[in-house]
């Protein structure tokens, strides 16, 4: 058995001070003095006792753990004998610990200064890489509302000083990306709707549970950062949302879709279509009767759009135009197939005084262009509301009051053809400018006047209104002639310049006589022998297919002298003003004619042009394209299709292409099935879209179930929906052109 | 035993409730439109400020705040917990930036630190009490020093005994260098009891002595044996100190750098 190194008794185990900074240096020798070191580690090694006096002598009082008594005692003086030799001290453990401790904390805080201090400061806190499509921005500040690099500048902004820190953040976001004008809200809408009920199970997955226990109401507004994580590195999808962040908001919270989602109520049929096409007849009737112009399938009237998301209408000519060009053309109508655009609107000769020259056989209403010419003139309304129920061509029960309004507005009448005939196109666009009360765009004005011919207008005054100047003038001085019922002439036969036919009635012989009084025998001269200087030569004198109307069956029995007579419509087949008797008709140019669409248009606003938007009038647009009015109760027309730009967003959006391929023999009719007993026609009854029936069978959610299950095509959420909601355009940068961008 | 037992069953067991708990309300919190890494941040900041008061603890030993063998077992059981925090909280990704890159070595070296101290305090006590004798720590290089001197005396009087070289000879080889200082020798941390090749030698060698000689060359060997045990003291003793220069300057650097980890997220974190 060896000798045991360990003693406990207090002899053999002296103290060492291993919880002081600094140790006897001589401890590993095993000579150690019982004094060690101070606190600054200085040796304290030397004498190793305090001799004490007895009696004569000096006794040595070392301790027992240091030998005891030494046995030379101390020295006469009474100094010890025994000197410790000195050491170097030593750093304990725990000293040296908290050497390490304080080396570390010193290396880590000047590391950070190191870091902070320079340009380089956010590159060392970056939490990861941007994404690749952000790897332009190369400063904090850019997305940051932190400002400054201070350490205050940080905490302020950390710990409560800027309250406003993560909308603000959030701004920095929306100057580059358009959200809407609530980017913050939930959808980025002001306003939501409400969700459909869930079906089955009302329970979302338990997280989702849990967390709405603990944050029962989630918090907004939404800063873009709660679903667009950036510092993920270049390749992170910053677009990608758990389906645990969509249900936490939605009070009808469901599992999936496997289970519990909402079946398609209406989807995707959530109005009716703009345009009026009834799958079911077209498929069911027009087709089989005219095979060889039917479409032979979808693809004949539909076409992708060029994002692929959804599908679109072709155009008209590729696929209504086969069948309904001649439509638009009027081709098939029985009466006129222009559109009434100025006319004289027929007078009770009898009893209207004093208006001057009037066309005996003018018998139409005001037509709506007419009306609203006539309202740019200021004294009309009072007019308009005084015969507001009277019929013009019948006054024998209007009153004294209503007549002199009729006389009136025959003067006012005259007062716009002589305002068209003198300054053309630009009266019109005054009377209409005044009339909407706004300022007409160049584009406006072309379209809305058709580039009406001068030489149509005059022709139409001197047919309508031989003596117009004069009575004007006249009746401006305050002489107004008495009325007289005028009879134009007849067409100008093309074959034969002499021919009597064309000029039926004496009295139009007179006026139109060189020797005349009223001095409209110039107007007729031939000096030059070319027709075009003849008022009355050419195509003065449409509405060849109305009949001669200067004719008097009572009169002459005797058959009329065949002459072949001018049909102004059919040489407008292509489109143009013409003159049919009394009115200036306008002849569509084909589909999308802008004159008419523009009036049509136009009419959508004034109610004294309701009667343009009759699905039957020329032009036919509102046979097709349906007409909508809004909350508001304005009405327009639906002159185009669904059409959804790529900028747009949805709830739920589907890409059609993606799925081309997935798709049976049932092709589209796999999602679109055609409802042959639906009353589609029904849904354009009125204006609002809302109030519809499709003309196709609700999609079933069984149909996305084939393929959507967990373990195929997934059930994200966000693989049919949207979150942000609205027409999101890409912010263009506000580039200022300076001379150097310009020569550059 | 069975009280040791039935308290670790029941700590482990509200650790694991309490990491349950835990785990429940993170999965909650991530499956909202909350960040979840504000929370588990805050939770582990919570749980290294709590792990770091254990030190504090110790220097207050007069306060009437919990015997410290309960601290440790907080200690031990909160730093596991935060394991699991950082865990949740860094979604086991590696950071980009430089001084995130500190953070999270310095969290790991900690909590790495943490566990091989906690693994060595229970695994290496048993062999020092195992052994011969108890030696406080400091003191080895006193008992080292003892040693040398005795095994010294042994060979000079066994030279003036035996008139025989040999031993002399072979201390001077052989043994010198064993009994010159304590020494570190990582084969005392491994399974199985190590004693110095150098005592198998002496008992080797005793064949080849003289019978006079013998005497001395066991009790030579019992210094040997006697050193191997020291130096497994001071090998055992010192690796129980030396971890904790790892485990607590990192923790002092890992504090300094979550903080200023936790100002710069809230600063640009936008929460």
């Amino acid at each position: 058995m060896s000798e045991r190194l360990q003693g406990f008794d207090y002899q053999s185990s002296p103290y060492h001070r291993p919880n002081q900074k600094w140790v006897c240096g001589r401890l590993g020798s095993g000579d150690c003095c019982t004094i060690g070191p101070d606190p600054k580690g200085h040796c304290g090694a030397g004498p190793q006792c305090k001799p004490v006096r007895d009696g004569d002598r000096w006794r040595c009082t070392r301790g027992p753990l240091h030998g005891g008594p030494c046995n030379n005692g101390p020295q006469a003086d009474g100094i010890c004998a025994c000197l410790t030799p000195p050491c170097r001290p030593k750093r304990s453990w725990k000293y040296r610990r908290k050497l390490a401790v304080r080396s570390t904390l010193t290396a880590t805080l000047g590391l950070i200064v190191l870091a902070l201090a320079g340009t380089w400061a956010g590159s060392m806190v970056e939490p990861g890489h941007l994404a690749a499509a952000h790897s332009t921005i190369d400063d904090c500040e850019s997305c940051h509302a932190t400002t400054g690099r201070s350490a205050s500048a940080w905490l302020a902004a950390a710990f409560g000083q800027h309250p406003n820190l993560p909308v603000d953040t959030q701004h920095a976001c929306l100057t580059c990306h358009d959200v809407g004008e609530a980017p913050l809200a939930p959808h980025s809408l002001a306003t939501l709707p409400t969700a459909g009920p869930a079906q089955g199970s009302t329970l979302g997955p338990w997280t989702v549970e849990l967390n709405r226990m603990v944050f029962p109401d989630p918090e907004t507004p939404i800063a873009c950062g709660t679903c667009h994580q950036e510092h993920e590195g270049a390749s992170a999808d910053l677009r990608a949302v758990p389906d645990s962040q969509c249900q936490v908001c939605h009070d009808q919270r469901f599992g999936s879709f496997v289970s519990g989602h909402p079946e398609f109520s209406d989807y995707p049929y959530d109005r009716r279509t703009r345009i009026i096409f009834d799958h079911a007849s077209h498929l069911g009737k027009h087709f089989a009767d005219e095979p060889e112009q039917a479409p032979q399938s979808c693809s004949g009237c539909h076409v992708t759009a060029t994002d692929g998301r959804t599908m679109e209408v072709r155009g008209f000519d590729d696929s209504c135009g086969a069948c309904h060009a001649g439509d638009i053309a009027g081709n098939a109508l029985a009466g006129p197939k222009g559109v009434a655009g100025l006319a004289v609107p027929g007078l009770d000769l009898t009893l209207v005084e004093n208006i001057g020259q009037w066309p005996e056989f003018a018998d139409g209403d005001l037509t709506p262009m007419t009306e609203l010419l006539l309202m740019g003139d200021p004294e009309y309304a009072s007019v308009r509301d005084t015969l507001a129920d009277v019929d013009l061509l019948d006054l024998d029960s209007a009153t004294p009051e209503q007549r002199g309004a009729a006389t009136t507005l025959a003067w006012q009448f005259k007062a716009l053809v002589d305002a068209i005939q003198s300054k053309g196109s630009q009266a019109v666009v005054q009377r209409l400018e005044a009339a909407l009360g706004h300022p007409l765009t160049t584009d406006e004005q072309r379209r809305l006047t058709g580039l009406l011919p001068a030489s149509l207008v005059d022709t139409a005054q001197a047919q309508w209104f031989p003596s117009l100047t004069d009575e004007l003038n006249n009746h401006r001085a305050g002489n107004a002639p008495a009325t007289e019922a005028v009879r134009p002439m007849a067409d100008e036969p093309e074959a034969d310049d002499d021919n009597d036919a064309a000029v039926a009635d004496d009295e139009f012989d007179a006026l139109f006589s060189e020797d005349s009084d009223e001095g409209f025998g110039d107007l007729f001269a031939d000096d030059t022998g070319d027709e075009s200087g003849d008022l009355f030569g050419g195509d003065l004198f449409g509405g060849g297919d109305v009949g001669d109307p200067f004719a008097d069956p009572q009169e002459d029995a005797s058959p009329e002298p065949e002459v072949a007579t001018i049909n102004h419509e059919e040489r407008m087949a292509l489109g143009g003003w013409y003159l049919d008797e009394f009115t200036l008709r306008y002849r569509p140019a084909g589909h999308a004619d802008p004159v008419v669409r523009t009036w049509t248009e136009l009419a959508t606003r004034q109610p004294a042009a309701e009667d343009w938007l009759a699905p039957d009038n020329p032009g036919a647009c509102t046979q097709c394209h349906s007409l909508e009015s809004d909350a508001s109760g304005v009405t327009s027309v639906q002159w185009l299709a669904k059409r959804i730009p790529a900028t747009e967003h949805h709830f739920t959006e589907f890409d059609h292409s993606t799925h081309f391929s997935l798709l049976g023999d049932a092709g589209c009719g796999t999602c679109h099935q055609i409802d042959n007993e639906a009353p589609y026609a029904d849904s354009f009854d009125g204006r609002d879209p809302s109030q519809f029936t499709s003309n196709f069978a609700a999609l079933e959610k069984t149909v996305c179930l084939d393929c959507h299950q967990p373990d195929q095509a997934g059930t994200d959420c966000a693989s049919c929906h949207r979150y942000h909601v609205g027409d999101f355009k890409a912010t263009m940068p506000n580039t200022q052109l300076s001379r150097s961008q310009a020569t550059r | 035993m069975m009280r040791f037992a039935k308290r670790r069953q029941a700590n482990l067991t509200t650790w694991a409730i309490v990491v349950l708990i835990a785990g429940v309300l993170f999965a909650a919190v991530s499956a909202g439109l909350t960040r979840a890494s504000f929370w588990t941040g805050w939770l582990l900041m919570a749980a290294v400020v709590l792990l770091s008061l254990y030190s504090q603890r110790k220097r207050l030993s007069m306060l009437p705040i919990g015997r410290a063998a309960v601290w440790l077992q907080l200690h031990a059981y909160t730093g596991a917990f935060a394991i699991v925090v950082f865990v949740a909280h860094t979604g086991l990704s590696l950071p980009d930036a430089p001084l995130e890159w500190l953070l999270w070595l310095s969290f790991v070296g900690t909590a790495g630190s943490g566990l091989a101290g906690l693994y060595w305090s229970r695994t290496l006590p048993p062999r020092l009490a195992n052994a011969d004798e108890e030696l406080i720590f400091e003191r080895i290089p006193l008992f080292a020093a003892r040693l040398r001197q005795r095994a010294e005396q042994l060979v000079v009087d066994a030279a003036a005994q035996t008139d025989s070289p040999l031993l002399g000879e072979h201390y001077r080889t052989h043994l010198a260098e064993l009994f010159m200082a304590p020494q570190w020798r990582w084969r005392h941390l491994g399974p199985t009891h190590y004693v110095t090749r150098q005592h198998d030698r002496l008992i080797a060698l005793e064949r080849y002595l003289a019978d006079d000689e013998k005497p001395f060359a066991r009790e030579l060997a019992g210094l040997c044996r006697q050193k191997s045990d020291l130096d497994m003291h001071f090998t055992v003793q010192g690796l129980l100190k030396a971890w904790l220069f790892v485990h607590v300057p990192l923790t002092a650097a890992m504090l300094l750098l979550a903080v200023l980890h936790l100002v710069a997220a809230h600063a640009f974190g936008g929460a």
